[in-house]
């Protein structure tokens, strides 16, 4: 029987099989070229802009990879944006349903950029990622037309939505949470609480909504003040890490009353046929962006699509399908979702993110958040 | 095996005399070399990344280690790895014995039915046995579900998002890992001591205590460092059963690499908990010979 | 004999025992008739039967390549770690060289270094090495994990053999590869079907590693069960795991089955 003596060997021989593979660049795998690689694009012909958005450059033989969040989401989204425009105009498209910032990342870093057009968060896609992003080509992109605030240098708005607070009309028996103070105050409305499980996605800020400030007032975040508004509910939080997630935890009741986004709330009211309501009160109005990575080969036929999809003719299309709102000021959504809208529902006490000021602070919300959360 | 002493013996014998190296040794390299590509170099690229990768320039190599000491959160979730792993070792300790000196006094046939009782959760899927501890611990879960139907309770008792679950499902899945390496020690403590210790008038509870227990210490110790350094890098259940509170430091490193692209935090914290595994193998190796903790894994 | 079994603490112990192999084996097991409910949400006791989950298991693109895939990494990983694995053992066991003992320990910290480190530092590699997301990357990233049990199994049933008929072998004037095809490697099959089973199953559950590897396009059956646990909780998942036990339970069994042909036990 062989003995395998003590650790020290184990040691021993890891670091000099390290040393002897010389960090391992010589051991390369033996596996073809990545299948993933797209056929040169003939770029488009640059159309002014008024050409782009009825009579896109024809672009047969691209293949343009979409990523999105899949689901419900996705599928408002070729059926509004992707169809039409591949019969418009030739191009096929190649579809992701698991958009990540880490993968956008990865992707650049490792010069192998296989998605062209990416549907982002709020988070993503400002200074902060000038190195792994393309400038959005404003000659194909009307941004006078977009919602002020909502175009960007590596990003434009292309689905405006809301984070609210969503509740269970039989865990609140009928009451109606008015905001915020309400959702934090167990004693009026008992019941478990749902936040999503991100420090950038909102909960700070109705923290602070809920202990009284104003909405122009959130930014620079109060942190100390927010977790200490937090502790208040902690033990009835439940944490959702996912969009259906939440619509499942808020529409089984639970949680009495959700942070949820508002396509997610009307999924679980309208879909799954569950006694859901929404208080738009108080309620943060963001937007998903799209950003094209840093060194795609088909950069120009991305932003004709970005282009296009921004045009007031096209940009509300999805909404037919799932209530999410358009970003060009200009563009009519589908009358039957106009209601359910987060446009639509704007008054005083509507919020916005500071998004540069909450990815310039990202370390420090995040630090906050676990350190409130695991302590 | 042990008819092959002999032969063993004499091969032993051979290899001091004969060369340091022999042509069997040649075999080794293709293995080598892939687990060296494979699985060695992303070790070290990820340790390396611990002192590349920065969220801001910084001129001082190990900021991040200086960051991850500096924040309170994440020594609090580097404390309740340990907390968790120490509370999940006791469990299978005070579940494992027992049951494996149970399988070494019954009969053959049924040490074997209770072997397979350990094998098929050892080797069946740890996402699956999660998931199935949700099913069971949620607030709509089975056992919550009887409590209010049979009226016992008004309001679901917190199972699920408790330490009590992480424990629960860490303990089950970990438990193979303490009663395989007891029992194949406990199988080669020859009957006859014991007895010898009854003849001599020992009660049969000094005898155990005396005699037994010690000689089966090496097989508790070998499985207490396996459950303990497995627990430390658990990811999957504390994910899905646990709190906020219950976090653990493998939860830590997905979420700062898959959220929020923070690689050089990420493999900070993976250089550390690749540290502190390897420190507490080191300490016990002092104590038992490590093949008793990984060779019982042979007997599975 | 038989009276010592009435000794209270005796009893004590046979009570434990079962409390343990009803805690070890009880909780997972629930999920099974959990699967075949009738209705549209997990209960138990379930309510009605019905394969419908199942058939939606099988008719859910998403379900159904994601089996296929797995299979196929399985399959394929079971195959390269059981080649890789056996020549570890046969070059381990039978060879002679400095740090042996050592190299014996790194073969087998797989199964030790935490399994997300493992993970991060293969994304981080694989996706240089344009591997990630490929099933070509998640068969290597799966083989450097499965290969110790190979290993383990193959040296176990490697000790057993008995060098004599090696030795008779080459005294009759077989050459060394000869030899070792007509005498070792039968002895020590059954080792290694074995391990290339352990390999299969190895494969066939791995989660964590797999949810760096993998994008949407291409996800085995237990990242996408991972994907869905965390999101919604419909009886799919219950039968989707219990096609997940069903066949590690079956391969399981059989590597038992099959190493019990051990010549030398």
């Amino acid at each position: 029987m062989t003995s395998w003596r003590r650790l020290s060997p184990l040691i021993a021989a890891g670091v000099s099989l390290v040393a002897a593979c010389g960090g391992g660049a010589s051991l390369s795998p033996t596996v073809g070229p990545p299948e993933s690689t797209a056929p040169e694009s003939a770029a488009p012909t640059m159309a002014p802009m008024a050409d782009i958005c009825t009579n896109p450059p024809k672009a047969a033989g691209t293949t343009l990879t979409f990523a999105s969040y899949g689901g419900a989401y996705q599928e408002a989204q070729r059926k509004g944006w992707l169809e039409p425009y591949a019969a418009l105009t030739g191009v096929t498209f190649q579809e992701s349903e698991d958009s990540s910032n880490a993968t956008i990342k990865a992707q650049v870093e490792a010069g192998q950029v296989t998605w062209d057009i990416v549907d982002v968060g709020n988070d993503f896609g400002l200074d902060a990622q000038a190195d792994i992003l393309e400038p959005i080509d404003y000659t194909m992109v009307p941004k006078d037309e977009i919602l002020d605030g909502f175009a960007g240098t590596y990003r434009v708005a292309d689905i405006t939505y809301g984070v609210v607070l969503g509740y269970n009309t039989e865990k609140t028996a009928g009451q109606v949470p008015e905001g915020w103070a309400d959702f934090f105050d167990t004693t009026k409305f008992p019941g478990k609480r749902g936040f999503w499980d991100y420090s950038a996605g909102g909960i700070f800020e109705f923290a602070l909504l809920a202990d009284g400030v104003a909405p122009k007032d959130l930014y620079p975040l109060d942190l100390p003040r927010a977790t200490t508004k937090l502790d208040t509910i902690k033990n009835d939080i439940v944490f959702w890490g996912s969009g259906a997630e939440s619509q499942d935890l808020l529409g089984k009741g639970e949680v009495a009353m959700a942070m949820i986004w508002n396509g997610r709330a009307y999924s679980a009211k309208n879909i799954d046929k569950k006694p859901v309501a929404i208080q738009w009160n108080q309620q943060i109005v963001t937007a998903d962006y799209f950003v094209v990575p840093k060194g795609t080969p088909n950069k120009d036929a991305a932003m004709a699509f970005i282009g296009w999809a921004s045009c007031k003719e096209n940009n509300a299309a999805p909404s037919k399908y799932i209530p999410y709102g358009p970003t060009n000021k200009l563009a009519t959504a589908d009358p039957s979702k106009v209601a359910e809208l987060s446009v639509s529902n704007i008054n005083d006490t509507t919020a916005y993110f500071d998004d540069t000021w909450v990815v310039e602070n990202a370390q420090l919300l995040e630090d906050a958040y676990q350190e409130w959360k695991t302590r | 095996m042990r008819q092959l002493r002999p032969v063993n013996a004499r091969s032993g014998r051979r290899s001091r005399e004969g060369p340091i190296v022999n042509r069997w040794a040649l075999l080794a390299i293709l293995p080598i070399a892939f687990l060296g590509a494979f699985f060695l170099v992303p070790l070290v690229v990820v340790s390396l990344r611990s002192v590349t990768d920065f969220a801001k320039p910084t001129g001082d190599a190990f900021a991040n280690y200086g960051r991850f000491f500096a924040s309170a959160a994440n020594l609090r979730v580097l404390g309740n790895t340990f907390w968790v792993a120490t509370l999940s070792t006791v469990v299978c300790l005070a579940l494992g014995y027992p049951y494996a000196y149970l399988m070494n006094i019954v009969r053959p046939r049924v040490a074997g039915l209770l072997l397979i009782a350990v094998l098929l959760p050892f080797w069946s899927s740890l996402l699956v046995r999660t998931y199935a501890w949700q099913v069971i611990l949620r607030d709509t879960g089975i056992i919550n579900t009887f409590l209010l139907d049979s009226k016992v309770v008004d309001e679901p008792i917190p199972l699920i998002r408790t330490t009590l679950g992480v424990m629960l499902g860490m303990s089950q899945i970990l438990l193979p890992f303490m009663v395989l390496p007891i029992y194949a020690v406990m199988r080669r403590i020859d009957p006859e001591y014991t007895k010898a210790a009854a003849n001599l008038g020992a009660p049969p509870f000094a005898a155990f205590r005396r005699v037994f227990l010690p000689l089966s210490l090496p097989g508790v110790l070998a499985g207490t460092l396996l459950v303990f350094v497995l627990a430390l890098g658990f990811y999957i259940t504390p994910a899905l059963l646990g709190s906020p509170k219950d976090t653990m430091i493998s939860q830590f490193i997905a979420s700062a690499v898959q959220q929020r692209l923070d690689w050089g935090i990420g493999s900070t914290m993976a250089v550390i908990l690749m540290g502190l595994t390897f420190a507490v193998l080191v300490i016990a190796s002092r104590f038992i010979r490590l093949r008793d903790a990984f060779g019982s894994l042979e007997e599975s | 004999m038989t009276d010592s079994w009435r000794q209270p603490h005796r009893l004590l112990l046979v009570a434990l025992g079962a409390l343990t192999v009803f805690f070890l084996l009880a909780p997972t097991l629930v999920v099974v008739p959990m699967s075949f409910t009738a209705s549209n949400s997990l209960t138990f006791p379930p309510e009605g039967f019905s394969t419908r989950w199942y058939e939606k298991m099988v008719t859910d693109p998403q379900w159904s390549t994601g089996f296929v895939n797995s299979a196929k990494v399985a399959f394929l990983t079971a195959v390269l770690a059981t080649a890789l694995g056996t020549l570890a053992a046969l070059g381990t066991v039978r060879g002679r060289f400095p740090g042996r003992n050592g190299l014996q320990l790194l073969i087998l910290s797989p199964l030790i270094v935490p399994v997300i480190i493992i993970a991060i530092g293969m994304f981080s590699v694989f996706v240089r090495w344009k591997l990630a997301g490929s099933i070509a990357g998640l068969v290597l990233a799966h083989t450097a994990l499965a290969m110790p049990f190979v290993v383990v199994n193959v040296a176990t049933s490697l000790r057993t053999v008995d060098r004599n008929l090696e030795l008779a072998a080459q005294s009759l004037g077989a050459g060394p590869v000869r030899t070792f095809r007509r005498i070792t490697l039968p002895l020590i099959l059954p080792g290694v079907m074995a391990g290339g089973l352990f390999a299969f199953i190895t494969s066939w559950d791995e989660v964590v590693v797999s949810i760096f590897l993998t994008s949407a396009r291409f996800r085995t059956l237990p990242v996408e069960m991972w994907e869905q646990v965390r999101q919604v909780v419909d009886p799919t998942v219950a039968a989707v795991a219990t096609t997940l036990l069903a066949v590690t339970t079956t391969i399981l069994l059989l590597a038992l089955v099959v190493r019990r042909q051990a010549p030398a036990r």
